[in-house]
């Protein structure tokens, strides 16, 4: 099922080949929304459950829907949250809390929400930022929406897109790229990171701005 | 804030980070129950950010990770990973049939079908071998590019070398060239020649001016005369102009050869093997 989650636009396109998943495009007046799309409901090309099967075996309470998930996405998970907390035994506590929650609260995740592995990594990056900073600032905003032109749900277009990700990141200015580190993978505020780098808080928002609009044209062009 | 009244992106992206505040009464948690633009928005933020957090490198959880997992959620793992095998290869609802039937304990296990490790492997190393092949093919590239720059280079400089050579060449052997010999004023000019002569190359250049006129039948000849004392060498035969000029250019000479004196003679046409008194121009 394909579910668009704004009803303004006045145009709508979609698309659909084969056995791929489907796209849709909508476009305002002023602006162009990429839309949020279901999972999709078929099996993936091998034959193996997609995220949106896995995830209603999750409802059906079927152990083995989260055994596939973590061989799918464990690696994702720890790597996240790894990067954030630098700490082995405190990034395999956060993985833990994660897919418990997939397992006990199947429905935080609904399925026209967005990717599920794109859903995975927000959540575990913001677990491991409210270990760090103690606090459980995150945990009422698990029902974050996400949105991307790939299909995160296809292995090797992810795959193609992380490495232009690996590529952008690389490549961009330093400045631009510690700022929005030290405020995505470290959890600093704004105002923290201007006191720590000694730039004024509107560069430091620009920069974590620009570094994001960064990624998203070189996602676009791609596109 | 009002549905109408839209936060910056700046504060989008601030409360996407988490920062400062996610709590039940923040205006852009407020404002974004009521707006579908503004969530739109965020789902554009979040995508990127999901993104950014993927693409960290990939470090695989510690082994016994998953076992704790699911002891931490009271699932038998065992089961819920052979299950999982076979799901994978037999499709949701054959699977999801066959998992019910475990636990009843009525099932009849089924092998799953196994793809070959080798065939696994072999993909591993065909893929392993064209990279390694391609990385070889871009190193040769790049050498045959630089030998052919260095030698592109070479040419180059040869063909100024020889362009400059030849014009050298041209303007001793040319016979429309001007030659004048200077002597002192109201001296009567005197028969004379001039050789310029590398002994390791063997080459030499002659020039002569004031030249009588040949008898006929005869000709000018040029003698090397070693340093070491063995017989003259032959270095060509000349005739002057109308003007008395003539020149010897690069006649056929052993290399290494150390000259003591050049000298000229009068010879049948056709030159000698030996010169024939006496010599009408020496020097050395």
């Amino acid at each position: 099922m394909l579910t668009a989650h704004f009803t303004f636009a006045p145009k709508f396109r979609a698309v659909y080949s084969g056995g791929a998943p489907l796209a849709l495009i909508a476009s305002g007046s002023n602006s162009s929304y990429r839309a949020i799309l279901s999972l999709p409901a078929t099996p993936n090309s091998d034959g193996s459950p997609s995220d949106r099967q896995l995830m209603q075996q999750i409802r059906e309470r079927q152990p083995q829907a989260l055994s596939r998930i973590y061989d799918l996405y464990s690696t994702l998970v720890y790597s996240v949250a790894m990067r954030v907390l630098r700490d082995g035994a405190a990034a395999e506590d956060v993985m833990q809390e994660v897919f418990l929650k997939i397992w006990q609260q199947p429905d935080s995740f609904a399925d026209q929400r967005g990717s599920l592995c794109g859903w995975l990594a927000v959540v575990t990056r913001n677990r491991a930022i409210d270990r760090i900073r103690g606090s459980r600032q995150f945990e009422n905003v698990d029902d974050l929406q996400l949105s991307n032109k790939v299909d995160m749900g296809a292995e090797a277009e992810r795959e193609m897109m992380l490495e232009k990700v690996r590529t952008v990141l690389n490549t961009m200015p330093a400045d631009q790229r510690q700022a929005m580190e030290m405020a995505f993978f470290e959890g600093h505020t704004h105002m923290e990171i201007a006191e720590q780098t000694g730039q004024p808080l509107g560069t430091v928002k620009t920069r974590i701005r620009s570094a994001l609009s960064t990624i998203r044209k070189a996602l676009e062009v791609s596109a | 804030m009002t549905p109408d009244q839209h936060p910056g992106l700046e504060e989008l992206m601030l409360y996407c980070l988490g920062s400062p505040s996610a709590a039940a009464d923040d205006p852009v948690r407020l404002h974004l129950k009521e707006c579908a633009h503004c969530n739109a928005q965020m789902a554009l933020l979040r995508g990127d950010m999901a993104l950014a957090a993927m693409a960290v490198p990939q470090i695989a959880p510690p082994a016994g990770a998953k076992e704790r997992l699911f002891q931490t959620a009271g699932l038998d793992l065992a089961q819920a990973t052979k299950t999982a095998k076979l799901q994978g290869k037999t499709g949701n609802a054959e699977a999801t049939a066959v998992s019910s039937v475990a636990a009843t304990g009525n099932v009849i296990p089924m092998k799953p079908r196994r793809v070959s490790p080798g065939l696994m492997w072999g993909g591993w190393v065909a893929a392993a071998a064209c990279l390694f092949f391609a990385m070889h093919l871009r190193q040769a590239n790049q050498g045959m590019r630089q030998q052919l720059q260095t030698e592109t280079a070479e040419i180059v400089q040869s063909n100024n070398s020889a362009a400059r050579a030849q014009k050298v060449l041209d303007v001793l052997s040319s016979p429309q060239a001007q030659r004048v010999t200077l002597v002192a004023a109201h001296a009567k000019p005197e028969p004379a020649g001039h050789a310029v002569y590398l002994a390791d190359r063997g080459a030499l250049v002659f020039t002569a001016s004031n030249l009588a006129p040949l008898p006929a039948n005869k000709t000018y000849e040029l003698w090397v005369i070693p340093a070491n004392g063995t017989a003259p060498i032959p270095a060509g035969t000349f005739q002057p102009d109308a003007r008395g000029m003539a020149s010897v250019l690069l006649p056929k000479l052993p290399q290494g050869v150390a000259a003591k004196a050049f000298g000229v003679t009068l010879e049948n046409a056709g030159g000698a093997s030996t010169p024939t008194m006496p010599i009408l121009l020496a020097g050395g």
